[in-house]
């Protein structure tokens, strides 16, 4: 609706900056895992964020209102990052090779905290953009009080 | 100032509280004939300026109540693109009610003392 | 013959309309972990978009009810409510419910004022 295009744009980006949040904590759970249904050790997922049809030629055009509103941010998928897997030497491990080599998930720790903060920050900002519109909605409609 | 006599004899009262702000001037008794209308206007005469502008209001009134109207219904069928136009399309229309009420009043008052002067 | 035109009509439909919506709204927050629910809602503005040609009598017996949407399931347990989408729904709701309201108030006021009471 025409109405609460602010309130939709930062619902899209609290679904995001939740998804992100879903990711980091699957990473961070599968740090160590080395079996996988596809086969082979973990590795680690990154969420792929797209602004959904608009830009700021679609903000303009919706001005002028020719054309569509945009929509926000939509996430098109969740992919496999494309960093190697680290080989750690344990000759112990089951799943240990012939060298005695296990291939252990690319996840490192601190980058997921770091990815935490950061979706955790973002999702609070969308939350006040969302109170902000919420504000001046209200206020207008006082003006009939 | 003539006692407008032949005014206060015509029928029609209702048509009285409804001035018609033709040629700037405020007439007594609509369904009088041009020039007695014009003999028997009771009221001074405001020209121009801001006679003329409550005048726009009151011709104005039916227009900014059919757009409240649209605006109040494209808000409950969810097709109103910005909630500032309903809200000032209100406003307006609230704000022409009020102003035509009061003319009304006024000029219903003016009326009953001009009636009741002793002559 | 009713006081009131079609338009309070309308408005005051979509007052209960909203009013509904925020009831299912608020159901499918408290379900977010039932497992295979699927989240309705309530399209008052279609209904009513679709009445307003057949007059005051089709306003006033439109019939407004939940529909549940398309089948999606975004957890494992099949549930498919998104909890920050149902939450922007009802803040949406919410502040239209409240300007529906302001609105129909002052048109009533407008007649009121027309009437010469208050």
């Amino acid at each position: 609706m025409g109405m609460f295009d602010a309130i939709d744009i930062s619902a899209s980006g609290l679904t995001a900056q939740r998804l992100r949040m879903d990711v980091t904590a699957e990473n961070l759970a599968n740090a160590q895992t080395t079996r996988t249904p596809e086969g082979g050790a973990y590795r680690r997922k990154t969420v792929l964020l797209q602004q959904a049809e608009g830009g700021f030629a679609g903000t303009l055009a919706a001005t002028v209102g020719s054309a569509e509103a945009p929509a926000g941010v939509e996430a098109v998928g969740v992919v496999a990052d494309t960093t190697p897997l680290q080989r750690i030497y344990d000759p112990g491990h089951p799943d240990a090779d012939a060298q005695g080599y296990v291939t252990m998930p690319n996840v490192n720790p601190v980058t997921e905290m770091v990815d935490l903060i950061d979706s955790s920050r973002a999702y609070e900002a969308n939350l006040t953009a969302m109170q902000t519109s919420k504000a001046a909605f209200t206020k207008t409609v006082e003006l009939l009080r | 100032m003539t006692l407008p006599v032949a005014a206060v004899g015509t029928p029609a009262l209702a048509e009285w509280a409804v001035p018609r702000p033709s040629g700037g001037e405020w007439s007594v008794g609509a369904a009088a004939p041009a020039e007695e209308a014009a003999k028997s206007s009771a009221v001074a005469d405001p020209t121009g300026g801001f006679g003329s502008m409550l005048g726009d209001a009151i011709g104005n009134l039916e227009q900014t109540q059919a757009v409240a109207a649209e605006q109040s219904q494209a808000l409950a069928t969810g097709q109103t693109q910005d909630i500032t136009s309903v809200v000032t399309a209100v406003q307006e229309a609230s704000l022409s009610m009020q102003l035509a009420a009061q003319v009304r009043n006024k000029a219903t008052e003016a009326y009953s003392e001009i009636f009741h002067t002793q002559v | 013959m009713s006081i009131f035109d079609s338009t309070q009509l309308t408005l005051h439909r979509a007052i209960s309309g909203a009013t509904l919506r925020n009831a299912v709204l608020a159901n499918n927050v408290a379900n977010v972990d039932t497992p295979g629910f699927q989240p309705s809602d309530v399209d008052f503005h279609g209904a009513l978009r679709n009445a307003l040609a057949g007059g005051p009598e089709a306003i006033e017996s439109v019939e407004i009810a939940p529909e549940t949407g398309p089948a999606v399931a975004l957890r494992a347990d099949g549930n498919g409510v998104s909890p920050e989408a149902e939450s922007a729904k009802l803040a949406e709701n919410g502040l239209e419910l409240s300007a529906l309201v302001q609105v129909a108030g002052t048109r009533v006021q407008i007649m009121r004022t027309a009437m010469g009471v208050a």
